[in-house]
């Protein structure tokens, strides 16, 4: 061929040239890396559209390590799908038991049901679903470890020992959830001293309807939200104004909702007295929008008023790998099927419903002061020995052994899940705190990584574009204004 | 920056010293044909019946089954003379329920999956930019013809995809011996846009040694590197491939061995893919298929391995119309089972692919 003549010096050349391209197209090795990708990954939308609240999230994820698990769960699912928290020898394919997606100890807590009595029960639902049991076992593991960690923050001895007690506190929350799995569901009342805090002030805050009294106030005769920041301790926690617009959206939504319920009240129950747009709580809800809705309840009495929290839902983790892969129409169906399986009776929040607002699916509960959630920082002094500790472990065991036992569509999963157990019952105890001893120590190290990337760059170099930016009208529900 | 001007002035440079080498003796009738713009729409489509059989039952059924649309391409081919595009739609079944505001959605999507202008500079080097086909992937998967029955193992266990936003060129050794192709990319496929600084690299040798023996012109060895990394944390994603195969019109056959480093933005996770097949066209009618696959996810642990095989009969029904019946089986390692509930499955399908070119290239292979 004629024109090969003097083509390969040149292709040599060329391939040079090329060869210094691959050079300098490096890349990173790492956890961080992994992080950052899992973070984005999970909830990139909301980087490109609320940078500023993302901002917000990952300043409370960095603040402390606990608050780092709990918006973690997408590093989480990506370290379950690599094999890296889910090795084990007691894998179970199917069934896969209804789960809340993120059973770690600060996702239990008191809930007031129909007949105003108290009791725990799982109060998260963002992400319920069909999942692996270890995963839920794993994160109630490894959220176990974390806590008994952190406990008694102003008691070094006091923590050093719930810290050597970790091991067996992974090991009593695993066999109360192994006797849990085909014991009868009942209501959990009692459970130690973390549980007796719980009922003692969840019982004095409902009788004396604290909610309202911290929450509201009365002007001219008329009930209203308080706005602003009202708790000087968390500067980052606001009520804002609702535009007008969003207000209106509120009164299909508040009928939606109702219609949701499993007994609903009057409609006049839910007469819109006012709302406000809650910033800056929860940790991996940050950035959702939020809302607090004060209305008229049972009586126009201003003492019965009621609060709800509306939140927006999104997507779950579910690895959603069983045909069809999605066992709920939409997100709203998911969360109302999901809460009043798990929970001992379907009216454990009478509350508790879904609805549509502003074409956003969206959860609403009662805001109530009796609502009191398990809470870490609070391992202390009675609540924080090793007693205290050992008795919320099993309790909290034996609650989600209690979770699993439900029967979906037609299967119990616990008697699967026992079977699987029982082949070696001692070496699953022992592999349940071996690998959550291990993803806690990850955790932890993970923790400090994202401390330094967040300290680099908070949105971890996803830059929004112009074509990202959303509606003014729903910059404003969202707060977007004030943060950018 | 200064890593984008480098790539910028390395191409250049390839495709300075590609266009310096002596021209071929203009053809008359071609000039004339080359002052005509033409378009060649394209279309293929695959649907099919799905049985899923398990060994142990979920919700009391060891089946399921369902209507699927695997994927449908519709595209556009512009000529003119050395001056090619070619703009391609793909709608494929949507993964997530929520869009931006988590407004419930689970439907089909539509999306471009190319969209580029290329330049053929005297037959010798064709220049790619846009979102283009990247180099590996379509080779494989046109070497091995198997699209109907399932995506490929490399696009399936996302080592490799089939096209991202970017820039190749491909350098034709002389009397078909082969190519030697670079491409720069993002390195998030075409599915996302860029979120990394760092770009992604990869080179192509294919070469068919034998390419002077008529007999033996099907033999095609190849070897490819991407250096890459993905995420918005730049996690290191290099894949290496080499492979061996006979892709004789009427027999393809072959086998190819791809080393990751880098998984799942996990940069420190090297995993293994073994893929082999078989692929028989007979009388230009009938389609016999079978494609084996071992995916070792994690090197340092044997038992964190998928295995599998897909076969396949079909046959043409009449011009563009094709019907597949296939099957197919995962199998997990015990590592494996934990992490991916649900994949463990006897898989039965009817497929129907519609393959309707008008074009010169067919949008798998990119070969006449």
């Amino acid at each position: 061929m004629a024109a090969s003549a003097g083509y390969l010096p040149r292709v040599k050349t060329a391939w040079l040239l090329l060869l210094c391209v691959a050079c300098v197209a490096s890349d990173v090795d790492g956890r961080s890396a992994f992080i950052v990708d899992a973070l984005v990954e999970a909830d990139v939308a909301t980087f490109r559209t609320r940078p500023g609240l993302v901002v917000g999230k990952h300043g409370r994820m960095a603040s402390d390590l606990y608050s780092y698990y709990r918006g973690a769960v997408p590093v989480f699912a990506r370290d379950f799908a690599l094999s890296i928290a889910s090795r084990s020898d007691f894998a179970l394919q199917w069934p896969m038991p209804l789960s809340t997606g993120d059973a770690h100890p600060e996702n239990f807590g008191l809930l007031m049901a129909a007949d105003g009595s108290l009791a725990v029960e799982p109060n998260d639902f963002d992400g319920a679903d069909r999942y692996p049991y270890l995963w839920d076992l794993r994160r109630l593991g490894v959220g176990l470890v974390l806590a008994a960690r952190l406990s008694n923050s102003d008691d070094a001895e006091a923590q050093r020992l719930a810290s050597e007690a970790e091991g067996s506190l992974v090991e009593t929350m695993t066999r109360a959830y192994r006797a849990a799995l085909e014991a009868p569901g009942m209501r959990v009342v009692e459970g130690g001293a973390v549980v007796a805090d719980l009922l003692r002030r969840g019982t004095r805050d409902r009788d004396a309807r604290d909610e309202l009294e911290g929450l509201t106030e009365e002007v001219a005769g008329a009930r209203r939200i308080r706005r602003g920041v009202l708790d000087a301790a968390e500067p980052t926690e606001r009520f804002l104004e609702l535009p007008s617009f969003a207000r209106d959206a509120l009164r299909p939504a508040l009928a939606e909702y109702r219609a949701s319920l499993v007994d609903p009240p009057d409609a006049s129950f839910f007469a819109l007295k006012d709302s406000v747009r809650h910033l800056g709580s929860g940790v991996a809800s940050w950035p959702r929008v939020r809302l607090l809705l004060l209305v008229e309840g049972p009586t126009a009495s201003l003492d019965d008023d009621v609060l709800l929290e509306l939140k927006e839902l999104a997507d779950g983790s579910a690895p959603g790998t069983f045909p069809p892969g999605r066992f709920y129409d939409d997100v709203g169906s998911r969360v109302r099927s999901t809460s009043r399986a798990l929970w001992a009776r379907r009216d454990a929040e009478p509350l508790w419903g879904t609805a549509t607002f502003l074409g956003m699916p969206v959860q609403v509960r009662r805001e109530s002061e009796a609502h009191k959630t398990v809470r870490v920082a609070r391992l202390e002094e009675d609540e924080g020995t090793l007693e205290a500790l050992q008795a919320l472990a099993e309790t909290l065991g034996t609650l989600l052994g209690r979770m699993h036992a439900v029967v979906v569509a037609g299967i119990a999963p616990g008697p699967a899940i026992a079977r699987i157990i029982d082949t070696d019952l001692e070496g699953f105890v022992a592999e349940q705190v071996r690998e959550c001893v291990r993803c806690a120590d990850r955790v932890t190290d993970d923790w400090m990584l994202f401390r330094a990337l967040v300290e680099e760059d908070p949105l971890f170099g996803v830059r929004p574009e112009a074509s990202d930016m959303l509606d003014p009208e729903l910059r404003e529900v969202l707060g977007l204004e004030g943060l950018e | 920056m200064m890593r984008s001007m480098i790539c910028s002035v390395a191409l250049l440079c390839f495709v300075s010293a590609a266009r310096a080498q002596e021209e071929p003796a203009p053809d008359a009738a071609l000039e004339e044909d080359e002052d005509r713009v033409h378009f060649s729409p394209g279309l293929e489509l695959l649907a099919s019946y799905r049985l899923q059989v398990r060994d142990e039952s979920v919700d009391g059924r060891e089946t399921f089954h369902s209507f699927v649309l695997d994927r449908a391409l519709a595209w556009l081919d512009v000529d003119y003379g050395p001056v090619t595009g070619r703009l391609m739609l793909e709608a494929v079944p949507g993964s997530d329920e929520g869009a931006l505001l988590a407004v419930a959605g689970d439907s089909i999507v539509m999306r471009v999956r190319e969209a580029w202008a290329a330049y053929d500079v005297r037959g010798w080097v064709d220049i790619h930019a846009g979102i283009v086909r990247t180099l590996t992937q379509p080779l494989v998967e046109g070497l091995e013809r198997l699209r109907p029955i399932g995506r490929g193992p490399h696009e399936r266990f996302n080592l490799l995809f089939p096209a991202d936003v970017g820039a190749t060129a491909v350098l034709h050794l002389p009397a078909d011996y082969g190519r030697i192709g670079v491409g720069v990319y993002n390195g998030e496929s075409y599915r996302s846009r860029e979120r990394n600084r760092g770009k992604n690299t990869e080179y192509l040798l294919e070469l068919h040694p034998l390419a002077a023996i008529p007999a033996a012109e099907p033999l095609t060895l190849f070897a490819s590197y991407v250096l890459g990394s993905e995420g918005a944390g730049s996690a290191r994603a290099d894949r290496l491939t080499g492979g061996l195969a006979w892709a004789a019109p009427w027999l393809r056959a072959g086998a190819d061995v791809t080393y990751a480093r880098g998984l799942l933005a996990d940069g420190s996770r090297r995993g293994l893919l073994l893929h082999a097949y078989v692929s028989l066209r007979l009388q230009d009618r009938w389609l016999l298929g079978v494609r084996g696959v071992r995916f070792l996810r994690d090197l340092d642990d044997g038992a964190d391995a998928v295995t599998g095989f897909e076969a396949t009969a079909g046959a043409v029904v009449y011009g563009p119309l094709e019907v597949y019946a296939a099957v197919g089986r995962d199998a997990l390692g015990d590592t494996a089972l934990a992490a991916l509930p649900g994949m463990d499955a006897w898989q039965f399908e009817v497929v129907v692919r519609l393959n309707a070119l008008s074009g010169s290239r067919s949008p798998a292979t990119g070969t006449p």
